[in-house]
């Protein structure tokens, strides 16, 4: 059992996970403390100083988006999406409750509705209190560099005043005087101008350091204001829940329609006089509205998570054409020299062309291809596919994923050609007497031979596209986690800016859960037992 | 030199080498590897052929199995010119070759499945284990190349290259990655299964030993470049041939001795060694071989010279 489980953490490639078991099984305690030492608790106090120095040097730089956050802020931050996601969920799925949940929930809200009360009722007390004791704070520190600054105006003002004076009264006597008085006057005026600018920089220091005090913030403040505002938020969030609980959910409003249908189902039947087409259309033109409002689905907003969704399904879709296009000439690269040769400029030329670069060509090629996304056939028969629909397939997703499959494509290609023009001459030899044709070769021997050189580059290529990805995104505008990163950067609050680094966590987890089966998949295929690098 | 020269009988040769060449490099300027080698096997007899390294015995293997086409001369088996390498000249490699995505069963299944096209699934199980019993690896049946010993490798590449039942079996330093223990081992299971089931077997080796075990006809390979076959020494030694009491056999020892002999005289290294041990010494003469006498007082005395 124990080298069972050894066997499966080695294949996944967690190594560091196998002292854990040995010592579980007693083996060599010493050894495996050790280990695990070396393994797992440097890298967990590594990542923590880390850390630590990130909320130290964090808050010393301030930017037009606030405070650089720390990793508090960023965890405040991805608890917030998380929040956003569930609540818009929410507002999905009560749209289309039934009448009996929807009353359970309508009392479930306005329970919660009465608690908040409360709730908010305490909050703003605190915030009073907090105030009162932060303003004395704040006016025991601002006042007196306030002071100084008032002060200092004052006196540089009468000072300056005080010079002028003088200045305009020697002037007067001044016609009277020959050119070297009236130059030496010129020198006094200069004079006058550095000592008026010296006196500028000194307020202007003042009035920096007054301005700072000014806006320095109490934590505790920050606090009471930010659990105000969530249940603000929070109110806010259920008044329009219990709105499409109520006259808004889909079930009321097809009621409505259905009743204003019979309505003028019954006018239509029953009129006498009157423009009776008129009426037979409006007749139609509410079955029309009753059928869509029955089909309708509450219009949720791109959240985190789903973008992520999109983000991975074009990821892989521009992978596997990546794979589709790359294998294959990669095979007839090994087998063929010339084929080669004759491959070489190309792939030597394209392989370091930035995504950046083919993005804008490749959405204007395919914007030839689908004039009119909604009426392409693609488009049109993605629409039916049960869960991608969801997921709106249009031109900027396929511009995407054909900038990832370009950029990825290469490494592939030149690890399969490798693969498979370094077969070993033995292996050929003993086709060549088992006389097997030309398929049963590259099935059986050239492919096999090249699998693991095949899946390093399938590796490689898989994280180069999920880079290349995010950055294609935010130049395209496809919904994705590009998009997202691009939308928190033009808004500009400090919330939004804490927003992107949660994503730079994101992205590199996906990654690296990406890369690991990559490995996995490497491991089970290689049988040379070699191990495959981090 | 005791060895016989070739062929005093007219033998039915079923494998022959005639006059063949094979060199690389353009018409005017050939390095020529092989030149001008005969080889004439009969039907079921076992031929070695010795030679240093470097000398082209894989060359000459190749040649015969038809993976490659000589420059000059032509290859031919039962009469028909050898074009193209087949099942019916199979090849044991020095260095295994097995696939390694493959399991014991499957890799001689494979060749079993291409020579045998028309052999239904359950034909094709039935010869496979045959052929793993032959070389008794039935209980590594399912194991991965990596996963065996030496040894074992080169049984799995004999029962491969034996499924294909070929009319010639050509081993190419089939033994020498081997410890001697496993070669030993080795050497007698192939001895035994030629023994059941007789075909002609050429056998390319570096080791003298091996060769008296194992032959009936022992022929050495002159050293590289233009290596050509030196005339054979044929093994009468009787049939079954035991490596313990081979020893004492006193043709055995001639025979190893002469072909010993032989090959290190071939040896242009060791030739120039041996120069080098002479040692011309100054001319001198002695001028007195009188040994001292009692009546001299038992000490040498030198004569009066004449300067």
């Amino acid at each position: 059992m124990k080298y069972k489980i050894l066997k499966a953490i080695d294949i996944s490639g967690l190594n560091f996970l196998s002292p854990v078991v040995r010592l579980a099984y007693r083996e060599n305690p010493r050894k495996q403390l050790r280990e695990i030492g070396r393994f797992i608790i440097v890298p967990i106090v590594a990542f923590l100083v880390f850390l630590w120095l990130w909320s130290e040097l964090a808050p010393h730089h301030r930017t037009k988006a606030g405070e650089v956050p720390t990793p508090s802020v960023v965890w405040e931050a991805s608890k917030g999406i998380w929040l956003f996601h569930k609540r818009e969920t929410a507002k999905a799925d009560a749209y289309l409750m039934s009448s009996a949940d929807r009353l359970k929930e309508l009392h479930a809200t306005t329970a919660r509705l009465s608690e908040l009360d409360a709730l908010e009722a305490k909050a703003n007390q605190k915030i009073t209190e907090v105030k009162t004791t932060s303003k004395e704070k704040f006016d025991a520190i601002v006042a007196p560099s306030k002071l100084a600054y008032d002060q200092k105006r004052e006196q540089f003002r009468a000072a300056n005043t005080a010079r002028e004076a003088a200045l305009k009264v020697e002037a007067g006597k001044l016609p009277t005087l020959g050119a070297d008085a009236r130059l030496a006057y010129l020198d006094k005026i200069r004079q006058n101008e550095i000592r008026t600018e010296a006196g500028k920089e000194e307020l202007k220091l003042l009035k920096a350091k007054y301005t700072e005090a000014q806006t320095k913030t109490f934590p505790e403040v920050k606090r009471a204001q930010d659990a105000v505002t969530s249940l603000a938020e929070e109110r806010q969030f259920l008044s329009k829940y219990m709105e499409m609980l109520g006259k808004d959910s889909r079930e009321s409003k097809s009621a409505e329609s259905s009743a204003r249908l019979s309505e003028a189902r019954e006018k239509f039947l029953t009129a006498t006089d009157g423009d009776l087409f008129r009426l037979g259309s409006a007749v139609v033109k509410t079955e029309g509205l009753l059928a869509t409002t029955e089909g309708s689905q509450y219009a949720k907003p791109w959240t985190l998570p789903k973008q992520i969704v999109r983000s991975l399904i074009c990821v892989f879709t521009g992978f596997l054409v990546a794979s589709a296009i790359a294998i294959p000439i990669g095979i007839f690269c090994g087998l063929s020299p010339t084929f080669m040769a004759a491959m070489t400029p190309f792939i030597a030329l394209f392989k370091p062309v930035s995504p950046l670069v083919w993005l804008p060509i490749i959405m204007i090629i395919v914007g030839g291809f689908m004039p009119e996304p909604e009426n392409h056939w693609l488009v049109k028969a993605l629409d039916h596919v049960p869960v991608l629909k969801e997921y709106k397939v249009d031109p900027m997703f396929i511009s995407s994923a054909l900038t990832v499959a370009l950029c990825s494509l290469w490494a592939t290609l030149v690890n399969t050609a490798l693969g498979v023009a370094s077969i070993d001459k033995d292996h050929l030899n003993v086709a060549r007497v088992l006389r097997l044709g030309f398929a049963s070769r590259l099935f059986k021997i050239v492919i096999p031979t090249a699998l693991p050189l095949i899946f390093a580059g399938l590796r490689i290529s898989l994280a180069v596209g999920w880079m290349v990805l995010v950055a294609a995104e935010i130049l395209s505008t496809s919904q994705g986690i590009g998009k997202f990163v691009n939308d928190m950067y033009t808004n500009g609050s400090s919330e939004s800016f804490a927003q992107m680094f949660v994503v730079v966590f994101i992205v590199g987890i996906i990654g690296m859960f990406l890369d690991r089966i990559m490995i996995v998949f490497q491991r089970l295929v290689s049988f040379d037992s070699g191990a495959a690098a981090i | 030199m005791t060895h016989l020269p070739f062929s005093t009988e007219k033998k039915m040769s079923f494998l022959e080498l005639d006059n063949v060449s094979i060199g690389f490099g353009p018409e005017a300027d050939r390095v020529n590897v092989l030149q001008d080698v005969n080889l004439s096997v009969a039907e079921n007899e076992f031929v070695a052929v010795i030679g240093f390294s470097g000398s082209g015995k894989s060359t000459l293997v190749s040649l015969l199995a038809g993976l490659q086409k000589p420059t000059a001369g032509n290859v031919r088996m039962a009469g028909k010119e050898v074009t193209r390498a087949g099942p019916e000249r199979g090849v044991m490699f020095q260095s295994y070759s097995l696939l390694p995505w493959l399991t014991v069963f499957g890799n001689i299944e494979m060749a079993v499945k291409s020579v045998f096209k028309n052999f239904s699934k359950a034909e094709v199980r039935e010869h496979t284990e045959r052929y793993i019993e032959t070389v008794h690896l039935t209980p590594a049946r399912d194991k991965k190349p990596q996963e065996l010993s030496g040894g074992m490798r080169q049984r799995v590449s004999l029962a491969r290259t034996l499924s294909m039942q070929p009319e010639v079996l050509l081993l190419d330093e089939p033994l020498s990655a081997l410890d001697a223990l496993t070669r030993a081992v080795l050497q007698d299971e192939i001895l035994e299964i030629w023994s059941r089931e007789k075909r002609t077997v050429v056998l390319i080796t570096n080791d003298v030993d091996e060769a008296i075990l194992m032959a009936d006809r022992i022929i050495p390979l002159t050293m590289g470049p233009r290596s050509t076959l030196a005339p054979a020494f044929p093994v009468s030694l009787a049939r079954p041939r035991d490596r313990r009491t081979l020893n004492d056999s006193p043709e055995y020892q001639h025979l190893k001795t002469d072909i010993t002999t032989y090959l290190l005289g071939l040896n242009q290294e060791a030739k120039s060694l041996r120069n080098k041990t002479i040692l011309h010494m100054p001319e001198i003469q002695p001028r007195d071989f009188k040994a001292p006498s009692i009546n001299s007082g038992g000490t040498w005395k030198f004569p009066k010279q004449a300067s």
